[in-house]
């Protein structure tokens, strides 16, 4: 049967009511319900498939009845608790300068400037282009190969959440360290998350906040003074949001006021004037002289005069503990897990669960992955970004990443270059406008090119082996049906329609690529690979 | 109209599937080609996300407030540094000197300012304010469609690639019903199925079996039948297909590289009608923006100077209307830099429009004269351009439909007349 259909009947089985929370069989439950008077083969194949696409970067071969075996539960708890993953570390060992602090980037940096400047010198190479093309291999790698997936897709959310852009000013040399401050609180509480960007040189310079300080003049003139912009950021994108509760103009001025003061130390620097040697690098400071202590008002928090540093955490802390973050933060993750427009019952309770755990990330996701609202997704489709559906389709045809740059370039090409998001907002979570002929076109170009290639390295860094693929899985690879079969049941869920498979499976052969590479191909190529 | 993307369906084209799609020519293209007759206005869109400068784009030098407001950053009438050049248009208001390409188009008549333009419900925030001005509907969130997709609802015509965007996601200002080519790079938009080794190239094999794949029902779907009907069209007009980094006059940048290919389909007679040219970088100028300025500017005074020369003829077919989601403060900030404003600067430019002017009101620039004591007031609405844009170019008068609950005054890019102006 047809997928839509298969929605058709999801949604309007979705009108019945379900009881509480989350074991697998309320999950089977909640798609039995779900599903209406669909005829699947087996729903734990469905509810495993789900698993797999929504926490994770959907499976590799085998990842299916790895989950089965190990149970849905079990599963979903293991992803909640990452555990050490030694393979994927020496997958990434190789990636040396993604283990440099900020300071020590820059002084790299500086390093390399010096002998531009040298005549005499034997001219360095600029590392930084290199730290960024290992960041962007090391985001591809995790996504393709850690066994903790949710902890990868958290850390692709919270950063999303609090962007920055890797080309901008001091985020050059910090944003490697950002994104592993945001891996290491992306299942914590949101608090610490929300503290650790604004104590991160890479938010201080992205958004401008170590040029604000309290205003100076020169006479009349004002020579340095309040800059709003990451106040404003940190209410309408990071915390409240612009569609919370109303803030004001003054609202963003006194958070800014507030903030004074936070933003970037000194570092040293060979080429800095005498006596220091010091020049602004990407360290995180708290700048007194640079503090507004004036009595101020943001929303119902009242700073006294004549605070310090002290004034900035209570507005984070206040920040991270009011109502309506809890209904920002809740609506964006249940965007993300759910739907494009999310079911606001279970953004109530995603919220709920926010007031009552100090805003506990894992708590907020356990209640998610418990709802109604999640598992009857398993028969809707969130349509994949460009991220998500280069790695999940490496994944699927069980790829050896070892150099990500052309997939870098593959990414740029389809609108989402890695780490690149130039406006604050992050990129759009709603799959749907991801949707477009010329991206579609890229995906169905990649998929073709993986399974294309007359060795086992399609494309530069990257490896695929069909033929070992479907041996392992003892797959007959002359058997087109039984291929599709297989890929079918290993990573639809057994949900692929008749006429998907059909036309996988009766393509002409007039090339010398072999069937069951065709046949992958396609299904990689299709409409039901483009969700998840 | 509420979007549902279920719904989105190729509506004027329900025909399409039956007709078997990309088997052969269809009446369907071949209606698309009957409508790039001259006569059929063309709108290239561009929106500048993260609220540009219009204070410093189109500078009010000679106003001794502006010089006061803004004594680091405020342009100077043929002041040698041309980071803080002003190069007059008349008496009161000049161009950044990064926009030196633009001023023989303004007195060629074929470009015009609007200097004061938004809307107060617009807010200070980026997205909010990107999203209303996109969706003409300030002050409405639940709004789910954007202006042109609802225009081009009443633009006749079947073909994807009458609405073409250069973005790398679907812009806002789109959403609604109809199909949109959504592209940065047309000459890659080929279906590849394998490598250059003939043996390994399966494209005659891979492509039949995709198209009958996406004719089912659904999203992807949806998208795939309209990547491959665009593929049709666009292999038609290899013309249409220039690579978006080329050289010559256009500079390598986001503007310069979509202007050139929106010149490329607009010549190669593909029947568009309305292309988004989205573009973003260096305009949210929080500190130190006379480079930024420099930068951004002069590649778009660089990109339409390059556009008017490319088009030649083609021109009077044409209006580019330019926009940003607000502007910035009056006064510059603490860091050589405005944070986020009200009003700002829009430009337009074609063979059909009355250029060489600065339209609409000013509010002045005196304390009592700003929004809040602190930005340029909004004094013509955004939707007064849409809405002129759209009656006297596009030829869609029903406003109802596309600007909902506001009665649009035309501002006067085209004058009295429709006669063409452009030789």
């Amino acid at each position: 049967m047809a997928t839509e259909a298969l929605n058709a009947e999801a949604r309007d089985a979705r009108k019945t009511a379900a009881g509480a929370a989350g074991t697998f069989a309320l999950a089977l439950g909640y798609l039995n319900e779900a599903r209406g008077d669909i005829t699947l083969g087996s729903l734990d194949t469905v509810a495993a498939a789900h698993v797999l696409n929504r926490l994770g970067f959907g499976g590799r071969p085998g990842d299916l009845d790895r989950v089965l075996a190990r149970g849905l539960d079990r599963y979903i708890d293991d992803q909640l608790r990452p555990g050490p993953d030694p393979a994927l570390d020496q997958r990434l060992a190789s990636f040396s300068y993604l283990s440099w602090t900020p300071a020590e980037a820059y002084s790299q940096y500086l390093a390399y400037q010096r002998t531009q400047d040298n005549p005499v010198a034997t001219r360095l190479a600029n590392p930084i282009p290199d730290l960024h093309a290992q960041l962007r291999s090391a985001q591809i790698i995790r996504g393709v190969h850690s066994q903790n997936q949710l902890l990868e897709v958290m850390t692709w959310f919270w950063f999303n959440h609090f962007n920055v852009n890797l080309g901008d000013d001091f985020v050059q040399y910090s944003g490697h360290d950002y994104e592993r401050v945001l891996r290491q609180n992306a299942l914590g509480k949101f608090k610490n998350l929300l503290a650790a960007t604004a104590h991160h040189p890479a938010m201080m310079s992205y958004l401008d906040n170590y040029l604000s300080t309290v205003p100076r003049f020169s006479g009349t003139r004002l020579t340095s003074g309040i800059n709003e912009n990451y106040g404003r950021e940190l209410l309408e994108l990071h915390t409240i949001s612009v569609h919370g509760d109303d803030y004001t103009q003054d609202d963003v001025y006194s958070a800014a006021v507030i903030l004074t003061g936070w933003g970037l130390g000194t570092v040293p620097n060979p080429t800095a004037a005498l006596p220091n040697r010091t020049s602004r690098g990407p360290v995180f400071a708290f700048t007194t002289r640079d503090h507004d202590t004036r009595a101020t008002q943001v929303m119902d928090l009242r700073i006294a005069a004549g605070m310090q540093k002290q004034s900035g955490d209570m507005l984070l802390d206040y920040l991270a503990h009011h109502p309506a973050t809890a209904q920002f933060i809740a609506t964006k993750l249940v965007r993300h897990f759910v739907a494009d427009d999310p079911p606001q019952p279970l953004v109530s309770r995603v919220a709920d669960t926010f007031m009552t755990t100090d805003g506990d990330v894992s708590e907020m996701l356990r209640t998610i992955f418990a709802s109604k609202e999640f598992w009857n997704e398993a028969f809707a489709v969130k349509y994949k970004n460009p991220f998500q559906s280069v790695v999940s389709t490496l994944r699927a045809l069980d790829a050896e990443v070892t150099d990500g740059r052309s997939l870098s370039t593959l990414l740029n090409s389809m609108g989402q270059p890695q780490y690149a998001c130039i406006p604050p907002t992050g990129w759009s979570d709603r799959g749907l406008e991801w949707v477009n002929p010329a991206s579609h076109m890229y995906r169905m170009n990649f998929a073709l090119d993986l399974v294309s290639s007359a060795n086992t390295t399609p494309i530069a860094g990257v490896r695929v082996d069909v033929a070992r693929l479907l041996r392992n899985a003892g797959v007959n690879a002359g058997d087109g049906a039984e291929v599709a079969a297989y890929f079918n049941h290993s990573l639809f869920g057994g949900k692929l329609s008749a006429r998907t498979v059909g036309a996988a499976t009766n393509a002409g052969s007039s090339s010398t690529v072999p069937a069951a590479n065709r046949v992958i191909g396609l299904l990689l190529a299709g409409p039901e690979a483009q969700g998840r | 109209m509420a979007w549902d993307a279920s719904r989105r369906v190729f509506l004027k084209g329900a025909g399409m599937a039956a007709l078997g799609v990309g088997m052969g020519p269809s009446p369907l293209l071949l209606r698309a080609a009957e409508a790039a007759t001259p006569g059929k206005g063309v709108l290239v869109h561009i929106f500048f996300r993260g609220g540009f400068d219009g204070l410093n784009f189109l500078s009010p030098y000679d106003d001794a407030n502006y010089q006061d407001a803004r004594p680091g950053i405020a342009l100077r009438k043929n002041d040698p540094d041309p980071l803080r050049r002003a190069i007059p248009l008349d008496s009161y208001f000049g161009l950044n000197a990064a926009l030196a390409p633009l001023e023989p188009l303004y007195r060629d008549g074929i470009l015009g300012f609007v200097p004061a333009v938004g809307n107060l419900k617009l807010t200070r925030s980026h997205f909010d304010a990107q999203d209303y001005m996109e969706q003409a509907t300030p002050g409405d969130r639940s709004t789910k469609d954007g202006w042109l997709g609802r225009a081009v609802l009443q633009i006749g015509g079947d073909e994807v690639t009458q609405q073409v965007a250069f973005s790398g996601q679907l812009p806002r200002s789109f959403f609604g019903l109809e199909p949109v080519l959504v592209a940065q790079n047309l000459s890659q938009f080929n279906l590849r199925a394998g490598t250059a080794n003939t043996t390994r190239n399966w494209r005659a094999d891979a492509e039949p079996a995709l198209r009958e794949m996406y004719q089912g029902r659904g999203l992807a779907a949806n998208v795939g039948r309209e990547t491959f009907i665009a593929l049709d069209s666009l292999l038609r007009n290899p013309a249409a297909m220039a690579p978006a980094t080329a050289g010559g006059p256009y500079p390598n940048s986001t503007v310069g590289n979509s202007l050139r290919q929106a010149a490329a389909i607009i010549k190669a007679g593909l029947g568009v009608r309305t292309i988004f040219v989205n573009v973003g970088g260096g305009f949210d100028t929080h500190a130190n923006q006379l480079p930024a300025n420099q930068l951004e500017f002069g590649r778009i005074g660089q990109s339409l100077a390059a556009f008017v020369a490319d088009l030649g003829p083609h021109l009077d077919n044409v209006v580019v209307l330019g926009l940003t989601e607000f502007g910035r403060t009056f006064t510059q900030n603490g860091s050589m830099g405005t944070d986020h404003g009200a009003g700002s600067c829009s430009f337009y430019l074609g063979g059909s429009v009355l250029g060489g002017r600065v339209v609409g009101e000013w509010p002045g620039l005196e304390k009592s004269q700003l929004n809040q004591e602190r930005e340029l007031k909004p004094m013509t609405d955004f939707r007064d351009l849409f809405g002129e844009v759209l009656t006297r170019h596009l030829g869609v008068y029903n406003m109802s439909d596309v600007l909902p609950n506001y009665t649009p005054q035309p501002v006067g890019m085209f004058g009295p007349t429709l006669k063409p102006r452009y030789r």
